[in-house]
């Protein structure tokens, strides 16, 4: 959890980024061997099935190979924007191959992202900005909480969240926008 | 819709990283936010806020075939055939040597196709002994000999494909035909990336017993085009 470390670690990303840029592939395998087990983890949450994740994960990193350049301050530390970018592809493989298979809700379906044994890339958070999402997300009601972390998680559409938790559609929607509104005051205040 | 409000441009960009904008109006979406330097800062603003949760998960070791499909795919466009018999490094490495050989090439070996490649395996610059001529559309090689070149008394020579990466194994191209020519099918699974070349050694009669070459080396070769040099 030590400040120092995580910014090591991400002045290490930041290098090897720049290396990649310029066509560096032993820094981008070093890259791919540092970060891909989160991502995986991130598409593997999001695709459930094995090969769309192993598919996506690869269209992320193709992705991160050519637009390595890309990458600046802006986009929040190296692991945000390598998140962003597998995400995204997650997002876009489920449209792709269309119905997925249900994930049992997870604690981070419910919104419980910060646990005591956490994983090592949990020292890559600053343990502040980790412990005040959490408590943002806490102050939400459990609807709105939980309909946002299984969006995010689960990459699920408002359609598909009204069905999974047999609600409304607009009431599904009410609930994201209501909670995206709250966590911003509560992140801003 | 009105984008320039702030206040909708960050509620749609919260649903975008979320991920409940979806299908038209993601892709309309993406395509502002090209336009709209203040839709991409906010997206950016939620991504950093947002995507620390996923950053956060348990870790998962992918497959390695993952990697080997990254690294596969971001070498540069190169045909099957043409990427494991060296090309470009074949025809990149014009030494003098290779020079002097592909002179020689021009003169003494029968017209090849266009996009094959060939290997002379010599005693030295002016006596080759047998041309290797690969070609990648059929995944053959035809090992020709240069008139009649005769085994060490009692041995026979084999010919070895040298595999590029370090700790992969020598593959037998089976007995080099001491005159006229033969064609043997490249091993299938022994195409990769980056140069191979060709090594002949000497063999008991009938060639190694272990599938491995076990006698000393003699000739090596490696792939050129006939247009290099």
């Amino acid at each position: 959890m030590d400040p120092e470390r995580v910014q090591e670690r991400n002045e290490e990303l930041v290098r090897l980024l720049h290396l990649t840029a310029r066509g560096d592939q032993q820094a981008f395998a070093r890259l791919y061997e540092l970060t891909s087990p989160t991502l995986f983890a991130v598409c593997l949450r999001m695709l459930v099935r094995r090969e769309w994740a192993e598919e996506a994960l690869q269209e992320a990193y193709v992705k991160v190979w050519h637009k390595a350049g890309d990458y600046n301050a802006s986009r929040g530390n190296v692991l945000t924007w390598l998140v962003s970018i597998a995400r995204y592809l997650a997002i876009d493989v489920r449209r792709a191959r269309g119905r997925r298979p249900e994930a049992p809700l997870s604690d981070e379906d419910m919104g419980r992202i910060t646990d005591d044994d956490a994983g090592p890339m949990e020292q890559f958070l600053a343990q502040d900005d980790a412990a005040a999402l959490q408590r943002c997300l806490d102050e939400l009601s459990d609807t709105q909480r939980q309909t946002i972390t299984l969006a995010f998680f689960q990459g699920l559409t408002h359609h598909e969240l009204s069905s999974r938790l047999k609600r409304p559609l607009g009431t599904v929607k009410s609930w994201i926008r209501r909670g995206l509104e709250g966590l911003k005051q509560c992140l801003q205040g | 819709m009105r984008y320039r409000d702030l206040e909708l441009q960050d509620r749609l960009a919260a649903e975008y990283v979320v991920g409940t904008l979806h299908g038209r109006a993601r892709r309309r979406f993406e395509r502002l936010m090209l336009e709209f330097p203040t839709l991409c800062e906010a997206v950016h603003g939620w991504e950093r806020q947002l995507n620390a949760v996923a950053a956060g998960l348990p870790e998962r070791q992918p497959p390695r075939r993952v990697w080997r499909r990254i690294r596969a795919r971001i070498q540069p466009e190169r045909r099957g055939l043409m990427d494991w018999l060296g090309w470009p490094a074949a025809t990149a490495t014009a030494t003098a040597a290779a020079a002097v050989l592909a002179v020689f090439l021009v003169v003494s070996v029968p017209t090849a196709p266009p996009e094959s490649y060939v290997a002379i395996i010599a005693e030295d610059a002016t006596t080759p002994l047998w041309t290797v001529t690969a070609d990648p559309e059929t995944g053959e090689l035809n090992i020709s000999a240069v008139g009649t070149v005769a085994a060490p008394e009692g041995k026979a020579l084999e010919l070895w494909l040298m595999p590029p990466a370090s700790g992969e194994k020598p593959r037998s191209l089976g007995l080099l035909p001491e005159q006229g020519s033969r064609s043997v099918a490249l091993p299938v699974d022994a195409a990769r990336a980056g140069g191979a070349a060709l090594a002949v050694s000497v063999e008991p009669p009938g060639g190694s017993p272990t599938g491995q070459p076990t006698g000393s080396v003699v000739y090596q070769a490696r792939f050129v085009t006939p247009r290099s040099g």
